[in-house]
């Protein structure tokens, strides 16, 4: 408590990380954090602001520039140094051990609680603290028990343990409810009133406007401006933030009459999670031709193993899955994807492409077995195969000098667009997008929102799985919202309202 | 002042070349550093060396290399496509002693008195043991696509079964052993011809007869299976690069996730390509037995063939066509293994310890692939 | 029915073969327990036999064998590490070339010092590790066996129980587990991932050194110019998954096959197995293939596992 109130905690001057390969994660960027303030840090995806906190937590070390803490020149060189400072960082994914329980992970790397340790001591000491800040958190339950919200309560009381009077938030909100949000707020400034300072990462500008002091914007590495929210709209934060004016609503043509039959019916579903426990809890819902079903809910309850469930990636425990009119619920996914079905999926790297293998080799991806790509059966026929890809490289203009360089060259939202030209060949009947535009920039995710409504008034039956609601409000015709597994309800969009949604989502209200 | 600072770089692009160099560099370093090696022993490596340089330039040597190489390029063969999808067989070695005792059904028919036209004897002996391999590569596959059981430890344990089960065939009392009284007839007759009169009865089958062994090629020492050895590898590149199977082998090596994704079969997939793997590891066995060794004993273990096609097949990059001329060059190290124990009166393991040298050397050249070193003036 | 000496003989010629395969089990679920694997073990047991039986017959001493074996072979671990936690290169080829290695220069020296040392061979007697033999103790039907084994039974004994404690109980087992388990957030809680890999891998390799020299002084003590570790190595690989990474449960699988490696030795004895032997000689490895697919099956329907960074190597960026 040396510092007195407004002094400046932290200062980063002039700091540049470039990452191999070129990128310049952060062009000379100065940063000032002062006591008792919440700062917010505002960009999109790929501004630089991870890599700006990550260099201030000694997880990276800057090519140049200077770093104060508590007016002291300090050189960081790993998570250690930054937590002897009273550092702390709330990670946008959480970096737990999720076999572990709370209090394993809590005490990890403190000495405090002895050789042998004295976990008891330490149990202790969390629920005194859960209390204070109004966490409900069982210190011996594992963590791949909780939900995301009180993970995140957990790497707070990581940060806290460490007597950290600099907190770190990295995109906290994304995992929560609006309900949730809020409830985080009150603690933000709980905590900001006990005279600890805050640097709040967001791309969503209501929340930097609500909860912080002063919000300093990035835009491609560089520094754009600091302001305080008294002074500037929305729309000029907006503008400082992409570089242009940014149109807050996609047009959306009214979607034509109900046909008769669904494209896809789900019933009474229910599938297990990795873990072996039940992720999806008897769901059930269909969706017609021509409309969006938008499926909103905070990531990692159960909506990722329904549309695994759906694609036929994931063997349901219960219930059936309907596709066309055919039992697919034991299908296979080449089955399904024989069907005509278009899977968008969450990891795009991993799953959704093979970053060492060429574009063509991608694009080929779920096609290779179909003439003319293959003749005689089994043998690739290259002639077509090139064309092939070629076409699809220009209608989706994905950007890459040819379709001979392997994929991990290309850009998140290039990478999006591979995976798009390749699943929307020959124009599917159902297409299940799984987080389609995270970690996009405001470019890439326009595209990506503008692909799915062309599809959607082609004809075809899309899924939308998104953890924005903003987005979910964008494209869908009907809301189904799903908290723990279970189907809270489904609402046409126009007859819904955010507050509703987000009560929904939190498993407060059920229709 | 002069600042130099040593900075390690991510490269992006690979050059194409680049894992070929690196594959000779290991080679050279690993012939170097194992020379030096034999000082720990009382010898000279300059003596070693000279062994070394002349097993590369007399011809006659070199002709023995391929000799010794014709089965590892079999073996080498057999993992290109299990290493390219990920699937990590180390079984190779127990899937060429399957092949050998496949191809040596036969022989064994034949001196118990069960006579075939002579011309088939050759096609079916390859026949039996391709699928002996065959047939031992499945049980690991099927494990792993069954219940994920790790394959590097299966397909390894099924290495020293196979060897029992030889030990098991020709030890003295075994039904295969050369002194097993069902061969008696024929083949103590077979013996007198050859000036031997007793049947000995150590532990080992009787012989292959001239007729069951691969002609030579016309004006060498080399048998006609390098003929056969080099369809193989045409054949495997073919499949790699040309067929719908290569492609989804790629696709499950890069990413198990996007392979299952795209509606790939893994069970169908690495099924076919273990037995394919199996089926060559099992004619690796059936030429080593026929032109080489010329009976079953425990023996057949003694070279470490399996093992020599890992590395091999690591140092060829896994690219069937450069697997030849690799398996030649691990030809020549058994070769020059056999020559310093001659020579040096060193045990002949020391190909063994030279090759694993080279492997050691190939898997840190592989931090070149993806870093660059470079020298940076000033702070 | 079965005579209760020829019981005590099974049992502790079971306990005295199964040290071998706990010590190189123990060191290696260290290892894997902080994310590394190390396919290496065999080679490394044919390098620490080797030293071991010769630094003992030179000095005359078993223990100073057991010394030189224990570094040699951590040294030879660090080549591992580097490569792995360092270099962040696949850690199967790397085990695979140390077991390659250590398969060919093991053998290579013991030839080496078969035809140099040939007057030491006489002293194996002096150097070889002898049943305590407690007595009366000794004599007690089954339990009797427990007293009747060389020294460093109880010291396999012993480290599993203190392994067990480390490993869950303090601090640097919850540091240990949490690397193997993800590095990333063990780094953000200001734990040196690296140093903690480095270790693990070498305490590994130190242990597969004992291993390797026990089988030679404790079991086996002879120099030939052949392998002698004959895929022990591997097995104690596959001991580590059966015992789910808990030291406790290696005791149990480590004894179990130090039973079956010998059960070929009681089994000729019956007739119908005579002519067999060589079949039930591979006996452990068909029972270990067994038991991997057993074991699978488990951690598929339990969805219990490997930890989770088993394989993978750490950097930041």
């Amino acid at each position: 408590m040396s510092t007195p109130l407004n002094e400046t905690v932290v200062l980063m001057k002039d700091i540049v990380k470039t990452f191999p390969g070129g990128v310049v994660a952060n062009d000379h960027i100065t940063f000032d954090l002062k006591r008792g303030e919440i700062h917010g840090l505002l960009g999109e995806n790929g501004a630089g602001k991870t890599t700006l906190v990550n260099i201030l937590y000694g997880l990276y070390k800057p090519d140049s520039g200077e770093i104060y803490v508590k007016g002291r020149r300090v050189k960081l060189n790993s998570p250690r140094d930054a937590i002897k400072l009273g550092i702390g960082l709330v990670p946008q994914h959480f970096k737990l051990v999720e076999v572990h329980t709370v209090v394993e992970n809590i005490i990890l790397g403190l000495k405090e609680y002895g050789f042998i340790l004295r976990i008891r001591e330490a149990e202790e000491r969390i629920r005194e603290l859960a209390r204070k800040y109004g966490f409900r958190i069982d210190p011996k339950a594992k963590i791949w028990q909780l939900s995301m919200g009180e993970r995140q309560y957990v790497e707070i009381m990581k940060a806290l343990f460490r007597n950290a009077d600099i907190l770190i938030l990295d995109e906290p909100t994304t995992v929560l409810t609006p309900q949730e949000t809020e409830q985080l707020f009150k603690v933000l400034k709980r905590m900001k009133e006990e005279g600890k300072s805050i640097i709040f990462i967001t791309h969503k500008l209501d929340e930097a406007l609500t909860i912080c002091d002063r919000i300093t914007v990035l835009r491609k590495g560089r520094k754009i401006g600091t302001v305080t929210p008294d002074k500037v709209t929305k729309v000029d934060l907006a503008r400082m933030m992409v570089g242009r004016e940014v149109l807050f609503r996609i047009s959306k043509s009214k979607m034509k009459v109900k046909a008769e039959k669904p494209i896809l019916i789900v019933e009474n579903l229910s599938v297990l999670s990795d873990k072996g426990v039940l992720a999806v809890k008897n769901v059930s819902f269909s969706v017609y031709p021509g409309e969006i079903l938008g499926i909103a809910g905070i990531a990692g309850s159960g909506q990722e193993e329904l549309m695994e469930a759906i694609a036929g990636l994931r063997k349901p425990v219960k219930g059936k899955i309907i596709i066309k009119g055919r039992d697919v619920t034991y299908a296979s996914p080449r089955e399904i994807y024989e069907l005509n079905v278009a899977y968008i999926p969450e990891d795009r790297i991993r799953t959704g492409s093979l970053p060492n293998l060429t574009l063509w080799e991608n694009l080929i991806l779920k096609h290779h077995r179909r003439k003319p790509l293959v003749k005689h059966k089994i043998i690739l026929n290259f002639k077509e195969i090139f064309k092939f890809a070629e076409k699809r490289k220009r209608e989706f203009e994905i950007v890459a000098p040819n379709i001979f360089v392997p994929a991990r060259t290309l850009s998140g939202g290039n990478l999006q667009r591979l995976i798009l030209a390749r699943e929307l060949t020959g124009k599917p009947d159902l297409i299940l997008a799984v987080y389609p535009t995270r970690g996009l920039d405001v470019g890439a995710t326009e595209y990506v929102r503008k692909v799915l409504l062309r599809e959607r008034d082609r004809g075809a039956a899309i899924v939308l799985v998104s953890e924005e609601l903003d987005e979910i409000f964008q494209l869908s015709d009907r809301i189904a919202v799903i908290h723990n597994g279970e189907l809270m309800g489904i609402v046409p969009t126009s007859q819904a309202t955010v507050e509703e949604i987000g009560l929904m989502m939190g498993g407060a209200l059920r229709r | 002042m002069l600042n130099i600072r040593i900075k390690v770089e991510r490269r992006l692009i690979i050059d194409r070349r680049l894992p070929a160099l690196i594959s000779i560099l290991s080679a050279v370093a690993g012939i170097l550093v194992g020379g030096l090696l034999l000082t720990v022993v009382g010898r000279s490596p300059i003596e070693a060396y000279a062994i070394v340089f002349e097993t590369f330039t007399n011809p006659r040597s070199l002709m023995g290399a391929i000799e010794l190489g014709i089965p590892i390029i079999f073996t080498s063969l057999a993992l290109v496509l299990p290493f390219r999808m990920a699937f990590f067989n180390i079984g190779g070695e127990g899937q060429f002693y399957m092949g050998a005792i496949g191809a040596m059904i036969p022989i064994v028919l034949y001196w118990s008195g069960m006579d075939l036209p002579y011309g088939l004897y050759l096609p079916l002996m390859a026949l039996l043991a391709a699928l002996f391999g065959g047939l031992w590569a499945l049980v690991p596959a099927i494990l792993k696509a069954k219940w994920r059981v790790n394959e590097i430890l299966t397909s390894l344990m099924m290495n020293f079964i196979a060897l029992q089960i030889i030990w098991y065939l020709v030890s003295p009392g075994g039904p295969w052993n050369e002194a097993n009284p069902a061969f008696r007839e024929r083949y103590l007759a077979y013996l007198r011809e050859q000036g031997v009169s007793v049947i000995p009865g150590f532990k080992g089958t009787p012989l292959v007869p001239e007729f069951a062994r691969p002609p030579v090629i016309p004006g060498t020492m080399i048998s006609s299976a390098l003929i056969l050895a080099v369809l193989a590898s045409i054949v495997i590149y073919f499949i790699y690069s040309r067929t719908i199977i290569g492609y989804e082998v790629k696709v499950v090596g890069e990413s198990e996730a996007a392979s299952r994704y795209a509606g790939i079969n893994y069970t169908k997939l690495v099924t076919m390509v273990m037995f394919t793997s199996g089926v060559l590891a099992g004619l690796g066995g059936f030429v080593n037995l026929s032109s080489d060794l010329l009976k079953l004993t425990p023996e057949i273990a003694a070279p470490g063939y399996g093992y020599a096609g890992i590395i091999a097949a690591w140092l060829a990059r896994l690219n069937p066509i450069a697997c030849i001329f690799v398996s030649i060059f691990f030809g020549a190290l058994t070769q020059i293994g056999y020559t310093m124990q001659q020579y040096l009166r060193i045990s002949h393991f020391v190909s063994v310890a030279f090759e694993g040298l080279i492997f050691l050397f190939l898997v840190l050249g592989d931090f070149f692939l993806n870093y660059r070193i470079k020298v940076v003036k000033g702070g | 029915m079965v005579d209760p000496i020829l019981i005590n003989k099974f049992l502790t010629s079971t306990l005295i073969v199964g040290t071998i395969y706990l010590i190189a089990t123990l060191g290696e679920v260290v290892a894997e327990r902080s994310g590394v694997v190390n396919l290496g073990l065999e080679g490394l047991m044919e390098i620490g036999a080797t030293i071991g039986i010769i630094v003992a017959l030179l000095t005359v001493n078993p223990w100073i064998g057991f010394l030189a074996a224990m570094g040699t072979c951590a040294l030879v671990a660090c080549i591992h590490a580097f490569v792995t936690v360092t270099l962040r290169l696949n850690q199967f080829a790397s085990g695979l070339a140390i077991y390659i290695l250590g398969l060919g220069l093991g053998v290579m020296l013991r030839e080496y010092a078969r035809s140099v040392y040939a007057p030491l061979l006489l002293k194996i007697p002096e150097v070889r590790l002898y049943p305590i033999g407690v007595p009366i103790l000794k004599d007690i039907p089954i339990i009797g066996a427990l007293f009747n084994v060389n020294i460093m039974v109880y010291v396999g004994i012993a480290l599993s129980i203190i392994l067990w404690f480390i490993l869950f109980k303090t601090r640097i087992g919850l540091n240990i587990r949490s690397v193997g388990e993800n590095p990333a957030a063990a780094d953000a809680a200001g734990i040196n991932v690296f140093r903690v890999r480095y270790y693990c891998v070498i305490f590994g390799g130190a242990m597969a050194g004992i291993a390797g020299a026990y089988l030679m002084l404790g079991h086996t003590p002879q120099i030939m110019g052949a392998p002698i570790v004959l895929g022990r190595g591997w097995i104690a690989i596959a001991l580590v998954i059966f015992s789910f990474w808990n030291p406790i449960r290696a005791l149990f699988g480590a004894f179990l096959f130090g039973g079956l490696e010998l059960a070929y030795y009681w089994l000729q004895s019956i007739a119908i197995f005579r002519s067999y032997v060589p079949l039930l000689i591979a006996i452990p490895h068909i029972t270990a293939i067994i038991l991997l697919t057993i074991m699978s099956i488990e951690a598929l329907r339990k969805r219990l596992g490997a930890p989770a960074a088993l394989g993978i190597p750490y950097s930041r960026e």
